[in-house]
């Protein structure tokens, strides 16, 4: 009798335990695919990110001028749909939203995606293939999205109060391209540590078809937009000029004047090595060195229209 | 008691401290718009001494009230219109103005002025020149001559230098900068972007600009004028783009549009005696053109024209597309195609009526450019943790100018008739890319990639017709945990050893591959660039970073020429901010540039080579072979915190950068010649900056700032710092040389010291 009753129990306990397991699951059934809630709910518990985001361009234009279903989603349009971290109660990395936080641990990848599903054309065309995206750089890295910094969102805000110049484009690319912000500060370097000039306007860093992310197909197209009068053509043409500025120049900042590479006479010596005056070593004292050296004489060296100008002397 | 500036400034400024010293300031309701803004009124006391060109060589730091920002910010209450009105400061040199206004998803516009300054010199320059530019041509004119053309040593004894002393004024030269741009974006849907965007840059101004008389080589005079500059460029861009379900497709025109309102110079030759007294140098009537360059008699030409940078245009059209294609794939793609065009009628060879004008064949150049681009990208990540890429890419300068044909030769320097026919030459360029890129995420925290890629550069009428290079790169990229990151990328090219014609050297037959000399940018070479990053933060409030960018280059198989150049550059820095009102920042950046050239002292290349001039068995005497090699160094420092003081109350900023390059050149070599190669003297420079500002928040909408600004910069550049009008008692060396005993020159030492102690004040409100 007492082994029917054991038994008894074992079979309960084994064939009734899975039906009372599937019950108390039942009662707790996971979440399933998360919907939309509405910015109206997120600002309930984030009132102040909500009224920082709210005095950008983009917030003005998600929460005020929505202009198709997409940006009325507003804060669900980046973070995904948040009806499950609400219904979590909220929390960090609760929910599965997509956070941009330097810890969140999500991949440039999926926190590009957000931004790219409005942001990949204009400029941003060639995001996809250019070495930032290569390097897994995200858009928050150089971006602010939730407050209002400068007109491009940079991730610093520029200060343009007396003696301090820089711009905000300078210091968030200085972060990496260490070496090109030191250069900033050689003695012969345009004005972009006056603040007169920033990185984006040879260069966009979203990508480009071209060397070095230039804005123009060419390093001469770049430099012409600005210095049109070297664009020529001209009748007599010095040909490193017309193939690359930078064969003789380095734009970024240099010790030699005149933004050169080589101080002259040499860096004209580099090339000129055939006969006469241009390979004979001369003093410092030498009109060939002091001054303008080279181009005491060869002044139109960029090149020239003058039928007489063969040398670039007219 | 008479008030200096900033005394009147600074009661101006507590004037309106105490005005808005009011809690009652906030933004302006106006019926259906909201008006807020700021500003920021102050004055610049200061002491100063040096060079102040080289101090404010892009900006403009007067000692008198600024204005340094206002901005005016008018809303829509219903969130919809916006207009943002920004100066800085305003009145100043380095002005700049910017009025954005628009409907929020709709329309943007911006207008915006902006003014750049660039000092080269305002102390030192000095012309006996009287300019007058009615036109087109801009006259340099003589309002007397020296007495005779002697060539000496001594000031004192030379003719040239005591009319100089007796006849040059100051001049400034600089230029001004003033840029008018107007940008617009229309975006009547999601899908449709409309841009448009006009610029207009005039630059007005004078730098300096070396002209010259005679037979160079040979027997010459220099005279350096100031470059008159007057430009003005027209650019206007039109895009228009339509980004579809997976697809876009845009389109865009530039123009551009470049006058120079100084396109001649005619300036007068101080050599040329025909018209002068020779005891007073006095104009006693009208010059007297030479065909034959004499200065013993004072004979040549009485003037000299030259032509400046002709008015040219350019114009192009580009189409860019993006889709998404099948198995994770993006393809993006751009052609365009450009116009640069010139046609400005030729002066004629000479302005030497003594000379019969030799014949040209066109009368222009037909100046005709065209660069096109034609760009194709693919890029697939249909593998979860693997990127490829792959590209094409072609782009040409294609040159359509007009052979122009001189079969009488030109006139050199309107001194002397150079006959034998010339021709210009036509160059054109065009580069054919592809490559391949491939990387892969191995991890959450490891991703490497490994890239290919070839190029043929073909250049017409230049020494190298092709030219191969292939790129070879690797870069790893390591981000175990949030605060750890590492970068390492390589890329290693070669450019092959490709036929070199000499054409320069008439000596060497064009058919002849020549390995004498070769210009580095078309010798093989063999460049290696790596660039190493890491970031590292212990913790939230530390920062540690380091940077090393390494290149060189190696120009293979040239005798003579560039052989090496070289780039090291390490930077290290550090945020760190140990308490909740304290933040300090260093960073250290050396950056260290080297270079080899071969050279020979030749007159004739058939038969000194370097195979029977610069072999060990020459005696040094005969040697003619040379060596130079240079160094070019900088350290950049900068080291700051930001502290509060008190709370939301006050702040202090201190930052201190400093800066140094030195460039030296070094030499060895040449014993036959009487100046065989020796080292230059070291160019040497300075930076240093030094801010302490402090904040201080009166009100919620008020805030003093206040503060010193130092500024000191020095340099040694031997070539420049010995610059006068007159030169004949420098250039001695071997011997004297009287080409330069009778140049004249401006003088501007480019490069002088300065020390600027500037205070400042202001104040800066909100509402």
């Amino acid at each position: 009798m007492k082994q029917f009753l054991l038994l008894g129990v074992f079979c309960v306990l084994l064939f009734g335990w899975p039906a009372v397991a599937r019950s108390a699951e039942s009662e707790a059934p996971k979440p399933g695919p998360p919907t939309y809630v509405g910015s109206e709910v997120c600002k309930a518990c984030h009132p102040t990110q909500f009224e920082k985001f709210s005095q950008t361009m983009m917030g003005k234009i998600f929460l005020f001028n929505a202009r198709n279903e997409e940006e009325k989603r507003a804060c669900e349009n980046c973070h995904g749909p948040g009806s499950n971290h609400v219904a979590a109660g909220g929390g960090r990395s609760v929910g599965g939203l997509i956070t941009f936080r330097k810890d969140s641990g999500e991949s440039a990848k999926v926190q590009n995606e957000a931004c790219l599903g409005c942001h990949q054309r204009g400029v941003q065309t060639y995001w996809a293939a250019s070495p930032h995206a290569g390097r897994g750089l995200s858009c928050v890295n150089c971006h602010t999205i939730m407050e209002r910094t400068t007109q491009k969102q940079l991730a610093k805000i520029g200060e343009k109060t007396p003696f301090f110049n820089l711009r905000a484009e300078i210091e968030v690319c200085g972060q990496c391209h260490l070496q090109r912000q030191a250069q900033l500060y050689r003695s012969s370097h345009m004005p972009l540590r006056e603040g007169k000039l920033v990185c984006t306007n040879c260069h966009n860093p979203h990508g480009t078809p071209n060397p070095s992310q230039l804005k123009q197909a060419s390093v001469n197209e770049n430099c012409y937009t600005c210095h049109t009068e070297r664009r020529g053509p001209f009748l007599w043409t010095h040909a490193p000029a017309f193939e690359n500025c930078s064969i003789c120049h380095e734009p970024h900042g240099t010790v030699n004047d005149r933004l050169l590479k080589v101080t002259d006479p040499r860096l004209c010596t580099q090339c000129h090595m055939s006969v006469q005056h241009p390979v004979t070593p001369r003093p410092p004292t030498s009109v060939f060195f002091f001054n303008r050296s080279c181009t005491n004489c060869h002044s139109q060296i960029h090149g020239s229209n003058h039928p007489s100008g063969q040398f670039f002397q007219r | 008691m008479t008030q200096t500036k900033p005394l009147v400034a600074l009661r101006l400024a507590l004037k309106i401290l105490f005005l808005f010293a009011s809690s009652a300031w906030a933004q302006i309701d106006v019926g259906d718009y909201t008006i807020s803004g700021s500003g920021e009124i102050g004055g610049l006391p200061q002491g100063f001494k040096g060079d102040r060109s080289r101090f404010e060589e892009y900006r403009d730091i007067p000692e008198t009230v600024i204005v340094p920002q206002l901005q005016l910010m008018i809303g829509g209450k219903k969130e919809d219109f916006y207009l943002n009105f920004d100066t800085y400061k305003t009145g100043l040199n380095d002005q700049q103005y910017t009025l954005r206004a628009g409907r929020y998803g709709l329309l943007d516009m911006e207008f915006q002025w902006d003014q750049i300054p660039h000092w080269f010199d305002n102390q030192f320059a000095r012309t006996p020149y009287a300019v007058n530019n009615p036109g087109q041509t801009t006259f340099f004119t003589l309002g007397s001559k020296p007495t005779a053309t002697t060539a000496t040593t001594s000031c004192a004894t030379s003719p040239l230098c005591q009319w100089l002393n007796g006849n040059a004024h100051s001049i400034d030269l600089s230029l001004y900068n003033g840029i008018a741009r107007f940008n617009l974006r229309y975006t009547p849907t999601p899908e449709w972007t409309f841009t448009g965007s006009y610029w207009q840059n005039h630059n007005v101004g004078s730098r300096a600009f070396g002209t010259l008389f005679g037979t160079s080589p040979g027997s010459f005079n220099i005279t350096e004028l100031a470059e008159p500059i007057d430009y003005q460029t027209y650019n206007i861009e039109l895009g228009g783009e339509y980004h579809g379900n997976g697809w876009s497709l845009g389109v865009k025109y530039n123009g551009s549009i470049f006058n120079n309102l100084h396109s001649t110079i005619v300036w007068d030759n101080p050599m040329n005696l025909s018209n002068s007294n020779p005891v007073n140098g006095a104009l006693t009537g009208p010059c007297v053109n030479s065909a034959v360059l004499n200065y013993a008699t004072g004979a040549g030409s009485c003037q000299g024209r030259l032509d400046l940078y002709p008015n040219n245009q350019a114009h192009s059209f580009t189409i860019t597309g993006a889709a998404t294609l099948p198995y994770k794939s993006n393809f993006m793609g751009t052609v365009s195609y450009g116009y640069m065009l010139q046609n400005a009628p030729f002066l004629p060879f000479t302005i030497n009526s003594a000379i019969a004008q030799p014949t040209i064949s066109q009368r222009s150049l037909g100046g005709d450019v065209r660069p096109l681009l034609v760009n194709a990208t693919l890029v697939n990540n249909f593998f979860e943790n693997v990127n490829l890429k792959a590209f094409y890419r072609y782009y040409g300068m294609d040159n359509h100018s007009t052979q122009v044909l001189m079969p009488q030769g030109f006139v050199n320097l309107d001194s002397v008739l150079m006959p034998g026919a010339i021709q210009n030459v036509i160059y054109s360029y065009a580069k054919n890319s592809m490559g391949v890129e491939g990387s892969y995420n191995f991890n959450r925290w490891l991703s490497a990639k490994l890239n290919w890629g070839y190029e043929r550069m073909h250049r017409h009428n230049l020494e190298v017709f092709n030219q191969d290079f292939f790129t070879f790169g690797q870069t790893v990229d390591i981000k175990p945990t949030s605060d750890l990151l590492l970068r390492a990328s390589n890329k290693y090219l070669w450019g092959n050893d490709s036929p070199y014609f000499y054409f320069a050297d008439p000596n060497v037959p064009v058919t002849t591959a020549s390995n004498l000399s070769r210009k580095f940018f078309e010798a093989a070479s063999r460049e290696n660039k790596t660039s190493l990053f890491a970031q590292y933060s212990p913790r939230e409030n530390l920062m540690f970073y380091w940077g090393f960018e390494y290149y060189n280059a190696n120009y293979l198989f040239a005798t003579l020429g560039t052989q090496y150049d070289n780039n090291y550059s390490p930077s290290v820095g550090v945020n760190y901010t140990p308490f909740n009102w304290l933040k300090l920042f260093a960073n250290y950046n050396w950056d260290k540039y080297t270079w080899l050239l071969k050279a020979m002292d030749r007159t004739n290349t058939a038969t000194q080579t370097p195979s029977n001039s610069c072999t060990p068995f020459v005696p040094p005497s005969q040697n003619r072979c040379w060596n130079s090699n240079g160094v070019d160094q900088a350290n950049t420092v900068s080291v700051g915190s930001d502290i509060d003081l008190i709370e939301k109350i006050l702040g202090l900023r201190l930052q201190f950068t400093f800066s140094n390059g030195s460039s030296i050149v070094y030499g060895s070599g040449d014993q036959q010649s009487t100046t065989p190669a020796g080292n230059d003297p070291p160019v040497k420079n300075s930076w240093y900056q030094l801010l302490a500002r402090f904040e201080y928040n009166i009100q919620k909408n008020v805030a003093l700032r206040f503060g010193y600004y130092y500024n000191h910069y020095t340099e040694k550049d031997f070539g420049v710092d010995i610059m006068q009008q007159w030169m004949g008692n420098v250039d001695v060396v071997p011997t004297p040389n009287a080409n330069t005993a009778r140049s004249v020159f401006l003088g501007d030492r480019i490069k002088a010291p300065y020390t600027a102690n500037v205070g400042f004040f202001t104040v800066s409100f909100k509402f």
